[in-house]
């Protein structure tokens, strides 16, 4: 039997000590490459830069709210379920639309509009977002996030077989939306899933943001 | 002959201005970077404006163009920015 996540402290400690890594990751990756930006004021750095940024907001969220559902475990007081159910779902769907939009940008801001682009983004996000927060519709969420994301992957995939051999980056861009299309699952109100299967994709998603860091590192170091 | 990029232009430009014992005249400066007047001109305003260079006055009111702390850390980096930009397809 699967038990209530939010009564399950060494669940909530996985979620809370993994939410922490990703955020420490993320923002590892955005002030790394501040100097490389700050010298170039290149429109792609600038973009991957606030892909990080904003997976690192998208996180904060999650984090906080995983934290408001312990409170009552540990000051013996409860934040209300219906403030701490779909606020941070809010703010986790729009940073999280927001990042995966500003990397699929970080590879196209040659051939569009950025501007017009930029206003789109942040239209669809607030609409995800708010449907989020309303209907509480992850799976609508996932399946929205998840059309960025393919058109996002293809795109990395032709680039990449222009480029001199293939890239190993559409492969990393790859595994790190499977995982997040997994954790998105993993915030939605009643969810069910296995704690087995929720480690492994914490380990993936981790595992992938901590590859992204080490590449940038490699270059900033 | 290959077309330079931007940020390969920006550090052609640079390195000129270094190899000239970081002091030249605009002039020399057009010639041996190989750009029309016009790219010429867009290009200086963009350095200027991301503090790479700057111009300076001798005595005689003659303008040069010389390289800022940052305009020598953009040499320093440019392998390893280009590479980055490359890695990440960006």
């Amino acid at each position: 039997m699967i038990r209530c996540p939010h009564c399950n402290p060494l669940w909530m400690g996985v979620e809370l000590a993994f939410s922490a890594l990703v955020i420490i990751l993320c923002l590892m990756i955005f002030f790394r490459t501040k100097e490389m930006y700050k010298l170039t004021k290149h429109k792609g750095i600038s973009y991957f830069r606030y892909t990080f940024l904003f997976f690192a907001l998208a996180f904060l969220f999650r984090f906080a709210f995983h934290l408001f559902s312990i409170s009552g475990m540990v000051f013996d007081f409860m934040f209300p379920r219906p403030i701490i159910g779909p606020l941070p779902l809010l703010f986790t769907s729009y940073f999280s639309t927001v990042a995966i939009l500003y990397l699929l940008m970080s590879l196209l801001w040659k051939s569009v509009n950025t501007e017009h682009f930029l206003a789109v983004t942040h239209v669809v996000a607030l609409s995800v977002a708010v449907l989020a927060f309303l209907f509480r519709l992850a799976p609508v969420i996932c399946l929205i996030q998840l059309l960025i994301i393919v058109a996002t992957l293809v795109l990395a995939y032709v680039k990449s077989r222009h480029s001199k051999g293939f890239s190993r980056l559409f492969i990393i861009y790859a595994l790190l939306f499977v995982g997040w299309v997994a954790n998105v699952f993993v915030m939605s109100p009643g969810w069910r899933i296995p704690f087995g299967v929720n480690v492994v994709s914490y380990a993936v998603s981790a595992a992938v943001f901590g590859l992204i860091f080490y590449k940038v590192y490699r270059w900033t170091k | 002959m290959k077309k330079r990029d931007r940020l390969e232009v920006i550090h052609d430009i640079l390195k000129i201005v270094r190899d000239n014992h970081n002091s030249i005249r605009p002039t020399p400066l057009l010639r041996y970077s190989n750009l029309s007047s016009q790219s010429f001109t867009d290009y200086m305003n963009e350095l200027m404006e991301k503090g790479l260079v700057k111009e300076i006055k001798d005595r005689k009111g003659k303008r040069f163009i010389t390289l800022t702390d940052n305009g020598f850390k953009y040499i320093d980096q440019y392998r390893m920015i280009k590479g980055f930009i490359h890695d990440f397809n960006l």
